[in-house]
């Protein structure tokens, strides 16, 4: 198997080839890391396509201060970002109209406590709503450190590279952000 | 323990995260409590529901679409510049209309300022000279026009 190293050898060079043994290579790891923070293949698949892309262009500014892995999970954690924040714009303003045009609201919502009567009767799909709602509530630098630990199962050493913080900064992260959860799913639950 | 502590340390039980004696306490109040198990239950259910999430499949199609994207964007990158005459016409036909009119203007005070005046003393010798030298051309062309159709 091929380098980083001597696959960023033929990147640069414009190695007919090398863009393609690239993609093969991190397609998956920047897929799922894209699809754990949108939540939606379309979007991630989009997004993704984009870190590569930008990876294609701009790989003569790569330093080799990092891992070729770490640097694409900070752009595809960046892109993903930047479309939540893009899509949040314009569900606010969808919403805005949704709520002077009719008076019922479907998105479920973490305090919403009317959806079930029981809460044994909630089913998978909704609890990974529940699960979702509460994570998406929480900061944004609590956000990526959990998903990066929990869903992209990253050590804590790897996310401290990928988001340039300190062992104790990430460490500080991910445990507010299980108190933040257990906190808001204990509320659900119990209301 | 009471119940209050079951949810400060719920998350830590279910990741197995705190300390033997304390995972030992609350195993046991979830055996006499019905409302911390319950709790417990959704709780634990829901939380650890990623663990359960399918892994998403890659498109099979990913890097074909990959490449179409690539390729469509650098062919708008190489009509950047089409592109840009195309957006800046509107300018310039602004800044043509605009110097137009200004010709315009200037034309037009430049014929004013040089015109005879209809009002100046001199108006009614103008008109006469115009008057006769037209008059006498066109009766000169009709007599012409005469003697012709007569022979």
């Amino acid at each position: 198997m091929m380098s980083d190293a001597e696959l960023i050898q033929r990147l640069v060079a414009k190695d007919n080839g090398a863009f393609k043994d690239l993609v093969e290579t991190y397609q998956s790891m920047v897929y799922k890391a894209c699809f754990n923070l949108l939540r939606q293949p379309e979007d991630a698949e989009d997004i993704a396509q984009d870190v590569f892309i930008e990876v294609y262009e701009s790989i003569d500014q790569f330093r080799h201060l990092s891992k070729l892995s770490t640097w694409l999970y900070r752009i595809a954690i960046n892109k993903s970002l930047n479309h939540l924040r893009k899509t949040k714009r314009k569900s606010l303003v969808s919403s805005i109209e949704q709520f002077f045009s009719s008076d019922k609201n479907t998105a479920l919502d973490i305090e919403d406590k009317t959806a079930n009567d029981s809460p044994h009767s909630i089913d998978y799909k909704e609890r990974s709503k529940v699960l979702q709602s509460a994570i998406d509530s929480l900061p944004e630098n609590q956000r990526i450190a959990f998903t990066l630990n929990k869903f992209d199962e990253l050590s804590y050493q790897e996310i401290t590279e990928v988001m340039g913080l300190s062992m104790a900064s990430v460490e500080s992260l991910i445990h507010r952000a299980k108190l933040s959860l257990q906190k808001k799913l204990i509320y659900y639950y119990k209301n | 323990m009471n119940c209050d502590q079951i949810n400060k340390n719920l998350i830590g039980y279910i990741e197995q995260a705190i300390p033997v004696d304390l995972q030992k306490k609350i195993s046991a109040h979830l055996q006499e409590c019905k409302t911390c198990r319950a709790l417990y239950e959704n709780v634990v259910a829901t939380y650890t529901i990623y663990d359960k999430i399918p892994v998403t499949e890659v498109n099979p199609f990913f890097y074909t679409r990959l490449e179409q994207k690539l390729k469509a964007k650098h062919l708008t990158n190489e009509t950047f510049v089409p592109k840009m005459i195309w957006k800046l016409q509107p300018i310039a036909a602004s800044f043509l209309i605009v110097v137009g009119i200004g010709l315009g203007i200037m034309i037009g005070k430049s014929i004013s300022g040089s015109s005879i005046s209809l009002t100046s003393p001199n108006r009614s010798e103008i008109l006469e000279a115009y008057a006769s030298d037209y008059y006498l051309t066109s009766s000169g062309d009709e007599s012409l026009n005469v003697l012709m159709n007569n022979e």
